[in-house]
């Protein structure tokens, strides 16, 4: 699972001690001032379609807040520049979420 | 007597990814799922409340202290860039902003709550008053335990001990501290607008 | 040689019995402690169940009131499954795992060593819930009777939050551990099956724990601030208690099961002299009990009251969940057999343990569906499946890891003999006591009672009496260990002659574990493959 040095089958990244940080982080920082901008327009948004009784409210709220931890979660915290094992463990618990939700909800 | 107690190296690993990293990333699972079971039980007391039982919440209020937490994740994420690039001023700078906002919000939540309670919305009053102190009770609790740490890392960046090699604990406390974010924006939402 | 540090109140290793009440950061020091704690636990648990046993010898109320056998059996409870079988194994594998991946320690060593201070307070309260009286709901705790109970309940709660928090690092120091640190050349397929059981059972550590310890703060916030999350008269719902109880407590029963099921893999190949059959199926059966486990729990609520719709997925799911252990057990009677089985005690325990674990598994596949639990729900055939799998599978699993890893933990081995005495009271007083509950609960003698309906004295009493053998036995184990510590023959690096890289040092092993870091160039069940690796 090492990212960039190539290591021959079997051997780990432990017998090669560089200390070289190994993620992407080092390399791109995405726009943080544009990410914080369009979280505060969509937080302004949100609260302007309480006054809008004609938009379904829970679906589109719902939408937008998920929306808006998606930018802070794939920016904010680089899931989407880092290792591809963050994200799988940090999405791993949703599906489990879901079905507790679900019961919690009909039983 | 040997010094060390024993030496652990962080970044030497097996996977190339570093452990605190990865610890952090682990502990927020465990965070998710805390957190999805007490919103699981607001959600059930939500439902089996009047539509209009949230009408007692102010939402002008705490839409500002929405943004001013999202601005602390902004100060914060600032603060990792900055030290990254080797630039220290700005590290502690973005650190203390960090720090006051999140006291800031918090310190809205409080009154918040005490404005709440003296109109007689208690935790035991209805059922959506017990979900909602204790949804946001949680969630207020982790910024103050974020706002302690942040508190920490500021007073070891006013020692210089962090460096462009030498950050990931500021990494991994904005790790944390998104979360906490991540977990206000949808409290908000289910909260107070929907 | 240095085999103590210090920096501050933080040690590191011990030389002397005082060492292991410090706040010690060496794996092995926190193993032990865990483990003797454990069975201090296990010990108290033990005499609970002696109690109540004593008082359905026979049925009327012979030595305590209603009251009070509430209390027995939710302590009982309690204790066995949060101050016993949990923390044994995670000591067990604590020691274990860093040796078997070549390490000097697990990745966090200052945080595992919090692991095991947080059980501390979490014992004292627990035993202080029992002095002041009133956790008397079952350990399952469901409101409304946990609502209204003394004191004793709320501490009972936050003694579970403390043990809790314990866990979830423990379970988070485990992944990062197997994961980050392996030596050199033992990838992923090399990994011994040990520590692939503690991948499995950690991760239902971190996402299961964190919903019973949100479940407990809605009871404790119920008990002290008058929320009313479960109080039908306030309009909450007494389910969801259940629901959040039984999302945590479904897979933590795997989590009680899942360690010894990676010891059993790592003894039957040593005592067949043959490789392990199935590694990548056992490896991979364990990953799935660790996630589908997640998806099975309203099986404890199928006469709950819950929408009846929802009883066939559950049920499904609950079948389902056989099959990855169906699995293992083939693997396993696949590894012994043909093998030149060496019949030490360490082995006989997990022949044991599969017997037992069938038949306990067996009864699950019965209780899983629903017209059947219907009828058996809250009698002693549910008694018979738990201790079934609990005990004929955990506890014996344990005692064959405790058999097989003494010698490399204190350097002397154990008595075969008084081994032997052990294992056959254990068996017998074990199955003794719990195969005629199964009868007992066909014929519906319902569980949680202090008194019961004559019709049921025959089997009650040969149940007891049963007990009473099980208990018994547990002295010539203890007899054993203690004898050993001091007059056990020297073991040697490897008296096993086994695989696996924690036989590659002495035993006990130095404080830093490896004199060398150990290079990995083979699977860890080499048996009759290659020569067994030599200590260096």
């Amino acid at each position: 699972m090492s990212e960039n040095q190539p290591v021959a089958e079997n051997e780990s990244v432990a017998s090669h001690p560089a200390n070289v940080p190994t993620d992407k982080l080092h390399k791109r920082h995405p726009n943080y001032l544009l990410v914080f901008l369009s979280l505060a327009v969509l937080t302004a948004v949100e609260v302007g379609i309480t006054y809008v009784p004609q938009i379904p409210q829970a679906p589109v709220l719902l939408a937008l807040s998920v929306f808006k931890a998606l930018l802070v979660i794939m920016y904010f915290m680089h899931l989407r520049y880092d290792s591809k094992w963050f994200a799988f463990i940090f999405f791993i618990p949703f599906v489990l979420v879901i079905p507790m939700l679900i019961v919690l909800r009909i039983g | 007597m040997s010094e060390a107690v024993t030496h652990i190296d962080p970044t030497n690993t097996s996977t190339g990814l570093d452990s605190r990293k990865l610890g952090m990333w682990i502990f927020l699972v465990t965070e998710v799922m805390l957190f999805s079971s007490l919103i699981g039980a607001f959600l059930q007391m939500k439902g089996r409340s009047p539509a209009d039982a949230n009408q007692v919440l102010n939402v002008p209020v705490t839409a500002v202290n929405t943004f001013i937490l999202i601005v602390s994740s902004t100060t914060v994420v600032l603060a990792l860039q900055a030290i990254m690039n080797g630039d220290r001023r700005r590290l502690k700078l973005f650190l203390a902003a960090t720090l006051a906002l999140g006291a800031t919000f918090l310190g809205v939540q409080i009154y918040e709550y005490s404005m709440l309670l003296h109109e007689g919305f208690t935790p035991s009053g209805s059922l959506f008053g017990g979900g909602f102190y204790t949804v946001t009770g949680f969630h207020g609790f982790h910024v103050f335990i974020g706002l302690l740490w942040c508190a920490g890392l500021l007073v070891e960046a006013l020692k210089e001990r962090f460096s462009p090699s030498n950050y990931m604990r500021i990494e991994i406390f904005g790790l944390y501290w998104h979360y906490v974010d991540v977990v206000w924006i949808i409290l908000f939402t289910i909260i107070y607008l929907i | 040689m240095v085999d103590t540090a210090r920096r501050g109140f933080v040690r590191h290793g011990a030389r002397t019995w005082r060492d292991y009440f410090t706040f010690n950061t060496d794996h092995k020091v926190i193993g032990i402690q865990y483990m003797v704690m454990a069975f201090v636990f296990f010990i108290i648990g033990g005499i609970l169940a002696m109690l109540i046993r004593a008082e359905l010898a026979a049925p009327g109320m012979q030595f305590v009131g209603g009251k009070a056998y509430n209390q027995l059996f939710t302590i009982h409870g309690t204790l066995m499954i949060f101050f016993w079988i949990i923390p044994a194994f995670i000591g067990l594998a604590n020691y274990v795992v860093p040796l078997q991946l070549g390490q000097e320690d697990m990745a966090f060593p200052r945080l595992n060593a919090l692991s095991f201070w947080l059980v501390v307070p979490g014992a004292i309260l627990m035993l202080t819930a029992f002095a002041v009286g009133g956790a008397e709901s079952g350990w399952t705790a469901y409101p409304p009777l946990s609502l209204t109970t003394h004191t004793g309940q709320t501490l009972w709660a936050i003694s579970l939050q403390f043990i809790g928090f314990s866990s979830i690092f423990g379970g988070l120091n485990f992944l990062v551990t197997i994961f980050n640190m392996r030596a050199r050349g033992m990838s992923l397929s090399r990994v011994p099956l040990m520590a692939w059981a503690m991948v499995a059972t950690s991760i239902i550590i971190v996402m299961g724990t964190p919903v019973l310890s949100g479940a407990l703060f809605l009871l404790i916030f119920s008990r002290i601030l008058g929320t009313n999350f479960f109080s039908s008269t306030a309009g909450g719902d007494p389910l969801m208690w259940q629901n959040l109880f039984w999302f945590y407590s479904h897979p933590a029963v795997y989590i009680m099961v899942l360690p010894g099921f990676g010891m059993i893999s790592e003894v039957l190949p040593a005592f067949s002299r043959k490789p392990i059959f199935g590694y990548k199926l056992i490896a991979v059966s364990s990953l799935a009990i660790g996630i589908f486990g997640f998806l099975v729990w309203a099986h404890h609520m199928f006469t709950s009251g819950m929408d009846p719709l929802l009883r066939i997925p559950f049920m499904i799911t609950s079948m389902i969940i056989a099959v990855p252990t169906g699995v293992k057990i083939f693997s396993w009677l696949a590894t012994i057999w043909g093998g030149k089985l060496r019949f030490t005690t360490s082995l006989m325990f997990a022949l044991a343990f599969i017997s037992m674990f069938v038949i306990g598994g067996l009864s699950g596949v019965f209780l899983a569906s629903v017209p059947i639990d219907i009828h058996v729900q809250d009698t002693y055939f549910v008694v018979a499946h738990l201790h079934y799998v609990l005990f004929g599978g955990s506890v014996v699993a344990l005692y064959s890891g405790i058999y097989y890893w003494f010698p490399k933990i204190t350097g002397r081995m154990l008595n075969e003999r008084l081994g032997q005495v052990h294992f056959w009271l254990n068996l017998i007083g074990f199955n003794l006591t719990f195969l005629p509950q199964h009868t007992l609960g066909l014929d519906g003698m319902p569980r949680r009672v202090a008194d019961y309906d004559p019709a049921f004295t025959g089997l009650n009493l040969v149940s007891s009496i049963g007990a009473m053998l099980l208990a018994f036995s547990t002295l010539p184990f203890l007899i054993n260990v203690v004898v050993s510590l001091r007059r056990g023959a020297l073991a040697g690096p490897n008296p096993w002659r086994a695989f696996g890289l924690e036989w590659t040092t002495s035993s006990p092993p130095p404080i830093h574990n490896f004199p060398t870091p150990p290079v990995v160039d083979g699977d860890p069940y080499g048996y009759g493959e290659r020569p067994v690796p030599v200590a260096s």
